[in-house]
């Protein structure tokens, strides 16, 4: 059982956590609810010895303890943290016994042994991976699913996951809720970060509500519903229904991307597809299916092995070029595909801006300001536009991103799973974004795995399997049943 | 539903999203400028007191007149530093265009013409590193290296290994308007220009971007490759540049005059403050770090250090200030993986 009593902690700039006190207890699963910048990384942060709280005490088993990292692990404290924290050019059998290197009775560990206690925890969670393979060539949900393997074990004290679910396929979420239910049975502790309410209400037992560091509601599950939890976290109402967000669409016009025969190395396997202006097309599909190439594809930054993508009207255009026209990209690995992290938030979202005008002046003081006026509209929290954005909470981040292709006139917009990790008002804020654009004369395709996603912004839904086109559904349509039982057929 | 585009109410109070007060990246470049200025005004203290003809207009205007070369380098190396780049070759080029400077006037060649044959030479050397940086991929370090071997072997070679005088050459660069050494305008310019470049376009902020992370900057758009061309062009301009300078200074072409240039100017480039890692760095920092290479060489002179000491004392003080750079770095660091 771990307590946490009275803790709070300080950044320069950002009070994250007030006085915050809260209970883990064994064999059940804890929900950990609250916006984007509410402090629940920062609170299992300090629950598992990563921060020192400025002030408060954190008992294990009743006794207070001091706890570091390393304390943590011993006490049997296993955390999945938000950020993927992988060793990109090590093999994934490297990086699931990291730090924890199985040894024979000499004390020596060799390659055979760190392979077959990696195979062993990988199949645990029932994730299929090569331990061979170098984490850099997995995708960003396999590194995920990675680091859960990692971090599972049925000897755990507690386990702690922020937001693991966030850039999983529908499967593979049912796959860890199988997993949690399993380690909950061993009696395992399990703390839960997510901002789908639904995981909350399906899986978690207790649940703690935080709103701006302070903890203001928590109970058990079963007494309350997902309305309730809303109500709790945001103070307000807010639907993530397509009634109140998806508001229809013009008719769409000319052709924005044309795709004919496309081939990706063995990813995708000719694959036509035609993007207009003015509507939103969703491109749906699990790892593997060829829906992350599409969007590289589509956004000029990679090049198809064979077959022609014309992106208005020109084919074989470079991602510069792409850019220039007003082909806006938000990759999916924030981190490394995204942000500049060591940069001030207001560089990061006028970069796109930038890269298109670079033989103009600059004024840090204005682009500061033109930075707290986008922010305000997507509700961004940060105590400081011109600190780095590495300091920000991860939906946070993730707000920035899309600021930046907000910025300038972006006429085709990609995005790569575009609310990962972000809370629903904001979600519901870029939704309504998203359509405006649309309405407004935008071609917009999304990559989507999450169906209420797919529900809110769709006109269309593209479903991909093993590289072809598996078939297409009007937005409409696109129910969870109906996507589910065209990308599964084979 | 009807559009609506009102920003949904997050949290109670919308977020200031500013704090009065200096820039945070401000507050950091004063971090790195602190210990160097007090660095230059401690040495010109305690060697004023020794000997006081140390503070003397015309001895300032000497240390300034003989440190131009390395500061206009200097600009150069930031610029490329920021954008993750480096260039090992311009100690070199700086010795053949000193060559090229002094057999050109011989053979009575305009001035003009000289200057404009080795700004433009150098600015085409430049675009070539950049050229197989950006296209071929060569890592920068391998890549100047070999340069550096190859332009000090041209060097040698068209002088046949022997400094060539020019006593009436390039005189311009030692002439005095209002008393300040051309030199030292010539510094001051390219420092203005390398700051309005870097600090005050937008192209600067790419020159950022592409060292803080270029697949980033690539993929929002940063020409990175067309950026890196033009980061090794305004170098080797630069380069070029300085080695007319230094031809000027010294009245003759010396095949040797540039050799261990480079390390000079890296490390007054990362004195202030400019990363090897890329994405860090400021012109007016590279500037305090020429002040701190030229206030310790000159003052252990004036101290009657023998100059055999000269590379040792700047030696201890780079890797002083890059220890203790990098110790906060790695605190720094630490405690963004703390906290995500
Ligand atoms: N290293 C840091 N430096 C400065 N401020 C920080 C740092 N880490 C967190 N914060 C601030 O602390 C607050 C809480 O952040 P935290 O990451 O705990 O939020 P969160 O609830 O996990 O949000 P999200 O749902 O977006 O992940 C935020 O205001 C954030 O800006
Ligand atoms: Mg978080």
């Amino acid at each position: 059982m771990i307590e946490l009593q009275n803790v709070s902690r300080s950044f320069p700039g950002a009070r994250a956590l007030t006085d915050v006190s809260v209970t883990f207890r064994p064999g059940r699963v804890h929900a950990l609810v609250g916006e984007n910048g509410a402090g629940k990384s920062t609170l299992i942060k300090v629950a598992s010895g990563v921060l020192q709280p400025d002030s408060g005490e954190i008992r294990v088993d009743g006794r207070p303890v001091r706890l570091t990292p390393r304390d943590a692990r011993e006490l049997q404290i296993r955390v999945l943290h938000q950020e993927r924290q992988v060793a990109l050019t090590r093999s994934v059998a490297d990086n699931v016994v990291l730090g924890e290197a199985p040894r024979n009775r000499f004390g020596l560990s060799g390659q055979w042994l760190v392979e077959r206690e990696a195979r062993r925890r990988l199949q645990r969670v029932g994730v299929e991976l090569d331990v061979r393979a170098p984490v850099a060539t997995l995708s960003v949900a396999q590194r995920q699913l990675l680091e859960l393997a990692r971090a599972v074990t049925f000897e755990a004290r507690c386990l702690i996951m922020d937001e693991p679910t966030a850039s999983l396929h529908p499967e593979e979420i049912e796959q860890l809720f199988e997993v949690v239910r399993r380690v909950r049975e061993h009696g395992v502790g399990v703390v839960y970060i997510s901002h789908h309410l639904s995981e909350v209400i399906a899986l978690a037992d207790d649940y703690t509500v935080l709103r701006d560091g302070r903890r203001v509601g928590g109970g058990l599950v079963a007494d309350t519903t997902t309305d309730g939890l809303v109500a709790q976290m945001f103070g307000s109402e807010v639907s993530l229904r397509r009634e109140d967000i998806h508001g229809g669409g013009t008719r769409p016009g000319d052709v924005a991307a044309r795709l004919r025969g496309v081939h990706f190395g063995r990813r995708l396997k000719g694959v036509d597809l035609d993007l207009r202006f003015g509507e939103t097309v969703v491109i749906n599909g699990p790892v593997g299916s060829g829906a992350a190439e599409l969007g590289r594809l589509l956004s000029g930054a990679a090049r198809p092995t064979a077959g022609v993508v014309e992106l208005m009207g020109e084919p074989g255009s470079t991602r510069r070029r792409a850019a220039m026209r007003g082909v806006a990209l938000i990759p999916a690995d924030r981190k490394r595909e995204g942000l500049l992290l060591d940069r001030p938030i207001h560089e990061n979202s006028e970069l796109a801006g930038d890269a298109a005008h670079p033989m103009t002046w600059y004024s840090a003081a204005r682009a500061a300001d033109r930075c707290r006026r986008g922010g305000r509209a997507l509700g961004l929290k940060a105590a400081d536009v011109r600190l780095p954005v590495r300091g920000l909470s991860g939906g946070n981040q993730q707000k920035v991103l899309i600021d930046r292709w907000l910025r300038v006139d972006a006429r085709v917009l990609v995005l790569d799973e575009p609310t990962v990790g972000i809370d629903i008002p904001s979600k519901a804020e870029i939704y309504r974004q998203l359509r405006a654009l649309t309405r407004a004369g935008a071609a917009v395709v999304v990559l989507s795995t999450e169906y209420q996603e797919i529900r809110c912004v769709a006109d269309r839904v593209i479903v991909m399997r093993d590289g072809v086109v598996a078939g297409e559904i009007p937005g409409v349509d696109a129910t969870e049943q109906a996507l589910f039982a065209l990308g599964a057929r084979s | 539903m009807t559009t609506t585009d009102v920003p949904p109410e997050v949290g109670a109070a919308t977020p200031p999203l500013q704090r009065r007060g200096l820039s945070p990246l401000m507050r950091e470049h004063l971090r790195v400028y602190a210990p160097l200025v007090l660095i230059v005004v401690a040495l010109g203290v305690v060697t004023t007191a020794y000997n006081p003809a140390f503070l003397s207009g015309a001895n300032i205007g000497r240390l300034l007149a003989a440190n131009a070369v390395l500061g206009v380098l200097v600009v150069g190396q930031t610029l490329l530093l920021v954008g993750g780049q480096l260039d090992l070759s311009v100690g070199s080029l700086v010795s053949v265009a000193g060559v090229v400077t002094a057999s050109f006037v011989l053979h009575g060649l305009p001035t003009v013409v000289v200057v404009a044959v080795c700004l433009v030479a150098g600015a085409l050397i430049g675009l070539c590193w950049g050229l197989i940086v950006a296209y071929l991929k060569v890592p920068p370090f391998i890549l100047t290296l070999g340069g550096l071997a190859v332009f000090a072997s041209l060097a040698l070679t068209l002088a046949a290994s022997t400094p060539i005088p020019m006593p009436t050459g390039m005189t311009w660069v030692r002439a005095e308007v209002l008393g300040v050494r051309v030199g030292v305008i010539v510094w001051a310019l390219v420092i203005v220009l390398g700051a309005l470049l870097l600090h005050f376009t937008r192209f600067g902020r790419n020159v950022y971007a592409v060292g803080a992370n270029e697949e980033a900057a690539f993929l929002a758009g940063v020409p990175t490759a067309r950026i890196k061309m033009a980061l090794y062009s305004v170098n080797g301009l630069l380069a070029g540049l300085a080695g007319v300078m230094f031809a000027g200074r010294v009245g003759a072409g010396d095949p040797r005059g540039g050799v261990g240039l480079e390390l000079t100017v890296v490390a007054a480039a990362v004195l202030g403050g400019a990363s090897l890692a890329g994405g860090r760095g400021s012109i007016v920092g590279g500037v305090l770090g020429v002040l701190v290479v030229a206030m310790v060489t000159d003052s252990l002179s004036f101290l009657d250090v023998p100059d055999t000491y000269n590379q040792l004392v700047l030696g201890v003080i780079l890797i002083g200030a890059v220890a203790v750079t990098a110790t906060s770095e790695i605190r720094r660091i630490r405690a963004a993986r703390r906290t995500g």
